[in-house]
């Protein structure tokens, strides 16, 4: 894997529509915002206005869930080039999508749909994420799933089946620690020999977020607190990846902005466990200069 | 859009598969359709394809996409048409318009905010109850509100960007265009008054209690986005309505005069007494621009 110094940018929020007002009102302070790409692949308007107006502040990453990188659909070239120039104008340090299909031709499903783990779907997604990530001269990372169905055709577990398409790739990968527990329930595995048996060199950034459990099965909904058995995963991981950016999803049910930033800021209390073991202090300096802001 | 000619075979057939089941609509309780496509048993043919968990069967698992798939798509209708489904209430709106309007026109575009690009029309075509006037033009005016949030600015008009600036009288002869974040609307009710009371309550407690007054009077209004990029309406006189509507495909102001002589006498009257006020108000809030806007 080529070095590429991808800065660890702290604790972020995802950029939501119902938190505008308080961040723009008490400019609070955040260390960075993510935002789904595809609300700003825009021509003009309000949006682009708001994203402007927290650049001026606070570094944007792009994420995305319409790429569609495990569909047998072409690559929309269209869509790539948008997302290319909406990186250029936010100046992200990554970019990152999911591992999943939601696009057929003439067709658009709005969803994270899970592929089937077998090499040669491998082999397909690997090649098609290089290209993107070629295309989009920006480092590119795919995200984990939730998922609420395993494929009669599946060859391999999750896990080895992520971390293949990456390293087949040379790409990194965006984990999303709820979604592991989420998945771990649905199919029944242990979320530790997931995350023990990725390339946890290569994750550049984690998501943590809640999720609604319906006994049956459960649901990725980001509507609510994260919960303790996801912290759990969230502090091993962080520990093993020596400290990467991490992000806050809240997506629904929202409540009010100060207790969405307390929550995210829950994740510091694992970042200062592990860098009082490392004897390293929590620093964003390295960060801005990565973001060259 | 086609497909990649190097997707694997069986990748091709179980996403085709998987979506053929997840976009058939779900009934009154969001229950999966419990036939296939093809005719089979869900509970059988899922087998083929997905593997059960230890707690559902695989038929089970799938419907959780399939009704994922249309509570977004249900709920993005909801975001994008308020007035529309305070109208209906969620039920009504779900079953005679979301429902059949989604399996008309699923969604082909990445961005969400095209789902309802095709709603009005589809109203005007399919839509066949004794208030279908009231609900197009509600279909209409939502839609408008989501064109003018995302339309793309163009360099508004300002004295400064004429090729000459000391010379104001090269003006007259400059195309100028409406921004596209402006909509126009002319109706025989105060629609725009009955939306904003409607809105002041989620569509729930509409199911209980009266509708606003929707007042009968004719109204010219000016749907836009403000230069802090708020939307606003306002209402405007009809001979406004009418001159402003003329620089939608470019016109210079030379034109718009030499086209108010050949209108009736008092939309000329009243428009010739005050076009140098509105072209003012129209370039303070920024209506205008020299550029021919791309459609």
């Amino acid at each position: 894997m080529k070095e590429k110094h991808l800065p660890n940018l702290g604790i972020g929020l995802g950029l939501r529509i119902p938190h505008y007002e308080d961040i723009f009102r008490d400019k609070p302070d955040i260390d960075w915002f993510e935002i789904i790409s595809e609300n700003f692949m825009i021509d003009g308007g309000k949006p682009l206005e708001v994203l402007a107006r927290i650049m001026d502040r606070y570094p944007v990453v792009l994420h995305g869930v319409s790429m569609s990188i495990g569909s047998s659909a072409a690559l929309d070239w269209e869509y790539l080039k948008k997302l290319k120039a909406l990186a250029r104008f936010t100046k992200t340090p990554w970019i990152s999508d999911h591992l999943c299909w939601g696009q057929l031709p003439g067709a658009h499903y709005h969803d994270l749909l899970p592929l089937p783990y077998t090499k040669e779907v491998i082999k397909y997604v690997a090649e098609r994420a290089r290209i993107v990530q070629d295309f989009l001269e920006v480092p590119f990372a795919l995200e984990n799933l939730s998922s609420y169905v395993a494929y009669q055709a599946d060859e391999m577990s999750e896990w080895e089946f992520y971390s293949a398409v990456v390293e087949k790739a040379d790409i990194n990968m965006m984990l999303d620690v709820n979604n592991i527990y989420v998945s771990s329930r649905n199919h029944g595995f242990d979320p530790k020999e997931y995350y023990q048996n990725i390339p946890m060199e290569r994750v550049l950034q984690i998501h943590i977020a809640g999720h609604t459990d319906h006994g049956d099965y459960v649901l990725d909904t980001h509507n609510n607190y994260v919960r303790d058995e996801v912290w759990k995963i969230y502090a091993d991981v962080y520990a093993k990846t020596n400290g990467v950016s991490t992000l806050l999803e809240w997506d629904d049910d929202f409540v009010s902005f100060q207790q969405t930033w307390d929550e995210a800021l829950k994740a510091k209390k694992f970042q200062q466990a592990l860098h009082a073991k490392l004897k390293k202090p929590l620093k964003k300096q390295a960060v801005l200069q990565g973001c060259e802001r | 859009m086609s497909f990649d000619p190097s997707a694997p075979a069986k990748l091709k057939k179980s996403q085709k598969w998987f979506a053929s089941i997840i976009t058939r609509p779900i009934d009154e309780d969001s229950r999966m359709n419990p036939i296939s496509p093809v005719g089979e048993l869900m509970e059988e043919e899922a087998w083929d394809y997905i593997r059960p968990s230890h707690t559902l069967r695989p038929a089970q698992r799938i419907e959780i996409y399939n009704q994922q798939y249309w509570w977004r798509l249900l709920s993005i209708l909801h975001e994008t048409f308020p007035l529309l489904t305070r109208l209906f209430g969620y039920h009504d709106f779900n079953q005679s318009i979301a429902f059949p309007y989604l399996q008309k026109y699923p969604p082909n575009h990445w961005s969400l905010n095209e789902l309802g690009i095709h709603l009005p029309k589809w109203i005007a075509e399919n839509y066949h109850r004794s208030d279908k006037s009231l609900i197009k033009d509600s279909a209409e005016i939502d839609w408008a509100y989501n064109r003018t949030f995302l339309a793309r600015e163009y360099p508004p008009l300002n004295i400064g960007s004429l090729p000459n600036p000391q010379d104001l009288s090269g003006l007259l002869e400059c195309t100028l265009y409406l921004q596209r974040s402006i909509n126009l609307f002319a109706f025989n009710y105060d629609l725009f008054t009955f939306r904003d009371n409607f809105l002041k309550h989620e569509p729930e407690y509409w199911i209980e209690n009266d509708f606003p007054d929707l007042g009968k009077t004719n109204q010219w209004v000016v749907l836009y986005r403000s230069p802090r990029k708020d939307l606003l309406w306002e209402s405007i006189s009809e001979s406004e309505y009418h001159l402003i509507n003329y620089f939608q495909a470019g016109a210079s102001i030379e034109e718009a005069c030499q086209w108010l002589e050949e209108q009736k006498n008092e939309l000329y009257t009243a428009a010739s007494e005050n076009i140098h006020t509105w072209l003012q108000g129209w370039v303070i809030k920024q209506w205008l621009t020299l550029e021919k806007p791309k459609d």
